[in-house]
């Protein structure tokens, strides 16, 4: 079965931590993946990896019909070449810049009135009519989310990285965005990758689950087969008193414990 | 006061400044990037003529630029004119003198700058060149300002490296703190005295700046 995206590779730190995931998503319409695990288990890692700003040595990844990364043929594509929209987890909006400049910002190849017309459509599709000339600082945190994913979907990529998207916001307005988010992201057909170490992100936002610990893929799936059948006690703890493990749980793997760049 | 040394001291601040900005912008771009383990010896060669005698770096520089020294001849050969005791000779050790005033606040301004923020402008398909110009100069740009009126300052005040390598010409060499030393050794006090106040004034003017320009950051 063709997939359109495969990751398989690893990427061995000089300190000795290991990341090697593998899994694939099947197809290039909407749908949210939740990679989740233990901090430090190499979820960040792994994003960065697919977005280009950390090489692998070995393994490759495909989006579509392009390779990403290739180790065996070389290829490494920069991360100015990848068809891709990364969220930054404190969501790394540019100080300097109004939030419509921050919107606008990765489209100059377009004329200016062009331009605008794009910024002045997003700004309403994320509900910041109003703010264009405020700065990053000047609005709220639920509010720089929406810019910095206002920002990244301006270029159409064809995949969507969030790392750990809520976990700045405060937790009482977690709720409310989280369905809010759902929403804004389901009106673009790509498929999202979200980490978390939230197990309500994972519950309320995700269709399929990747769990990662210590570097390694340990079970991925749609989110309900996920909770019905988890391999190790580490998945049913994820997920709380939702799960139970009903197979005797796997060995863990060896730990060769991972560390994911924050 | 000595007119015609206040124009040769303020003509080789601003050259010195000029030429620290320009070769020195990359120099510590990629000192506050690089992870390369050798990078204290270049840190430490930056650093240098804060410790070192200003009459030693002159000294070494006399010798080297001089007309017997390889170096010396090929610029003889290359210009037809020798370098100590020229404009250009001078400027040559107050660039040097002062590669620590600039090259230090710029590696900090550099290194203030959120990596994430710049990884960001890759992502969003800028090249590495426009993201530089783009976030990275105007996210550094008070610590850069703060450095260029540092090195501007200081090189005002420049004594012994211009002195070994300058000497005292009158409008070509004679600078501001050389004329205050002049004056002091013809016990004309009242000159020493107006001199050596604009610089302390200038100085003091200069360091209020740079303080509340470093202070200042972009609110996150």
């Amino acid at each position: 079965m063709s997939s359109f995206l495969t990751a398989q590779f690893e990427l061995q730190f000089a300190a000795g931590a290991l990341v090697a995931p593998g899994f694939t998503i099947p197809d290039g319409g909407f749908s949210i993946t939740a990679i989740i695990g233990p901090s430090g288990c190499g979820k960040t890692t792994l994003l960065r990896c697919l977005a280009g700003l950390e090489r692998p040595q070995h393994g490759l990844i495909q989006l579509g019909d392009q390779s990403w990364f290739d180790a065996e043929k070389r290829i490494c594509l920069s991360p100015q070449e990848r068809d891709v929209g990364f969220l930054f987890q404190d969501y790394a909006l540019f100080p300097h810049l109004t939030v419509a400049a921050n919107i606008g910002f990765g489209r100059s190849d377009l004329p200016k009135a062009a331009r605008q017309s794009e910024v002045i459509q997003l700004l309403e599709r994320f509900e910041l009519k109003g703010l264009a000339n405020r700065y990053p600082h000047q609005v709220s945190g639920g509010q720089q989310q929406r810019v910095a994913l206002a920002r990244a979907l301006i270029r159409r990529p064809r995949i969507l990285l969030l790392d750990e998207p809520l976990a700045a916001l405060d937790t009482w307005l977690r709720a409310g965005i989280r369905m809010e988010l759902r929403r804004l992201l389901q009106t673009f057909q790509i498929p999202v990758l979200l980490v978390t170490h939230d197990p309500e992100d994972a519950l309320t936002l995700a269709d399929h689950v990747v769990v990662m610990n210590a570097g390694r893929v340990i079970q991925n799936g749609a989110i309900a087969d996920v909770m019905a059948n988890p391999t190790t006690l580490l998945v049913s703890e994820f997920f709380g008193q939702r799960a139970k493990p009903n197979t005797p749980p796997l060995a863990q793997p060896t730990a060769n414990s991972a560390e994911s760049v924050q | 006061m000595d007119w015609l040394a206040l124009s040769v001291t303020i003509r080789l601040a601003c050259a010195t400044t000029g030429i620290l900005f320009v070769l020195g912008l990359p120099l510590a771009y990629w000192l506050s990037r690089t992870r390369w383990s050798g990078r204290f010896l270049v840190e430490s060669v930056v650093a240098l003529p804060l410790v070192l005698p200003p009459t030693v770096l002159g000294f070494y520089l006399l010798v080297a630029l001089g007309p017997r020294s390889p170096l010396g001849s090929w610029i003889v050969s290359l210009t037809g004119q020798r370098l100590p005791f020229t404009f250009a000779g001078m400027l040559v050790g107050s660039v040097l003198g002062n590669v620590p005033f600039a090259i230090r606040p710029f590696v900090a301004a550099f290194s203030n700058v959120d990596q994430r923020i710049v990884e960001a402008s890759w992502c969003l398909g800028v090249s590495r060149w426009a993201t530089f110009w783009r976030v990275t100069i105007p996210l550094a740009k008070q610590g850069l300002l703060a450095g260029v009126i540092l090195t501007f300052a200081h090189a005002l005040g420049e004594f012994g490296v211009v002195l070994m390598l300058g000497g005292n010409i009158p409008g070509v060499t004679r600078t501001l703190s050389i004329s205050i030393y002049d004056d002091v050794q013809s016990l004309n006090y009242e000159s020493a005295t107006r001199t050596s106040l604009l610089l302390l004034v200038v100085s003091f003017v200069v360091l209020c700046v740079t303080q509340r320009l470093t202070r200042r950051g972009w609110p996150a």
